[in-house]
């Protein structure tokens, strides 16, 4: 076979798998998405592997050498003494809490979160979303909250597989959410890499480092960064960050959504 | 050269930042008729695009990557094949 026949046929071959992926793709759209949740479920077990490798072969150090474990030692003894004085006053505030909750009447929302692995690589998704290890079989239901420590919450459940979900970032390019900033509900639009805007009517008071909320109260949405206003607009541009790099995060708390 | 290059854009789609993806499915498409950049594009749009897409298109990688690959074909046969 000469190089014009080899190109000729690899010019059909390319035709032909470029058709049958965007049959699939079609079949994909159309079927409501069986064909993503099918790689999701594949990648999310892939991927929950490699970290579960990633953790056992870190936890083991082969390589560490007895004195540096003992060091180790001595260091986590130290770390373990001053989370436990943590949990104490911990406890103190959380008695404390309760005691006020009950002097105003407040019932504790029986709601508990579920705590899942993040099953993809944030940094290598182009439109700011991120797959987590459970799905319908775990309870995840669309539009329940991704939340990391501090109850803040990163994002909203977008699609639910059978194994794996897809979750969707506040501060996803054009993603408007609803949110309360200083008593006043506005609405967020996110700007992508943690940050996010609103335009908020110039009576209310805003300044940087005030915390922003969720519509619904419970969770923290962001924190107010720089804030911009003009005596020629009605408006001021208040700038939103997320105090935290998601990026580092391995697991999130799903809560049902109360919206 | 191809397998290699091939599983290395896979492992990008993966695992690394969307950039260092495009720069791999673009070399690739320069010098091979790579049907398996769109197969890792299709991947990425199933894995992190939801359904309805952004800004109204769905598939929106596996697109750009069809575009690369058929969008090059002419420059292929030009410096490549002859």
């Amino acid at each position: 076979m000469n190089s014009f026949q080899q190109s000729k046929q690899s010019r059909r071959t390319l035709l032909l798998l470029t058709i049958i992926i965007f049959i699939v793709a079609a079949s994909d759209f159309f079927s409501g998405g069986f064909v993503r949740a099918s790689i999701r479920d594949a990648v999310g077990i892939v991927n929950g592997g490699v970290f579960q490798m990633v953790s056992a072969v870190s936890a083991s150090r082969p390589l560490s050498s007895r004195k540096a474990l003992v060091e180790e030692n001595k260091k986590l003894e130290s770390e373990l003494r001053t989370i436990l004085s943590y949990k104490i006053q911990n406890e103190i505030i959380k008695a404390e809490n309760n005691a006020l909750r009950a002097l105003v009447n407040l019932h504790e929302d029986s709601n508990s979160g579920k705590t899942v692995r993040i099953a993809s690589s944030l940094k290598s998704s182009p439109f700011s979303t991120f797959i987590i290890s459970a799905g319908s079989d775990a309870g995840i239901a669309t539009g329940d909250y991704a939340v990391i420590e501090g109850g803040l919450v990163i994002g909203i459940v977008s699609e639910v597989g059978a194994r794996t979900s897809l979750v969707q970032l506040l501060t996803a390019p054009s993603e408007k959410t609803d949110v309360i900033i200083n008593g006043a509900i506005v609405e967020m639009t996110g700007r992508g890499t943690g940050n996010a805007l609103s335009e908020i009517p110039r009576e209310i008071g805003v300044s940087e480092g005030d915390l922003v909320f969720l519509k619904g109260g419970k969770f923290i949405a962001g924190v107010v960064g720089r804030v911009e206003s003009t005596p020629a607009n009605a408006l001021k541009r208040v700038n939103i960050n997320i105090p935290t790099n998601i990026q580092s995060k391995e697991f999130v708390i799903i809560f049902p959504g109360i919206l | 050269m191809r397998t290699f290059l091939s599983a290395v854009t896979f492992f990008s789609a993966l695992y690394m930042p969307i950039w260092i993806f495009m720069l791999l499915a673009l070399g690739l498409s320069v010098r091979y008729r790579a049907w398996e950049v769109i197969c890792v594009a299709f991947i990425i749009d199933c894995l992190y695009l939801p359904i309805g897409g952004i800004f109204g298109l769905p598939f929106l990688t596996t697109l750009i990557a069809a575009t690369f690959v058929w969008g090059l074909e002419p420059l292929r046969n030009r410096f490549v094949f002859r």
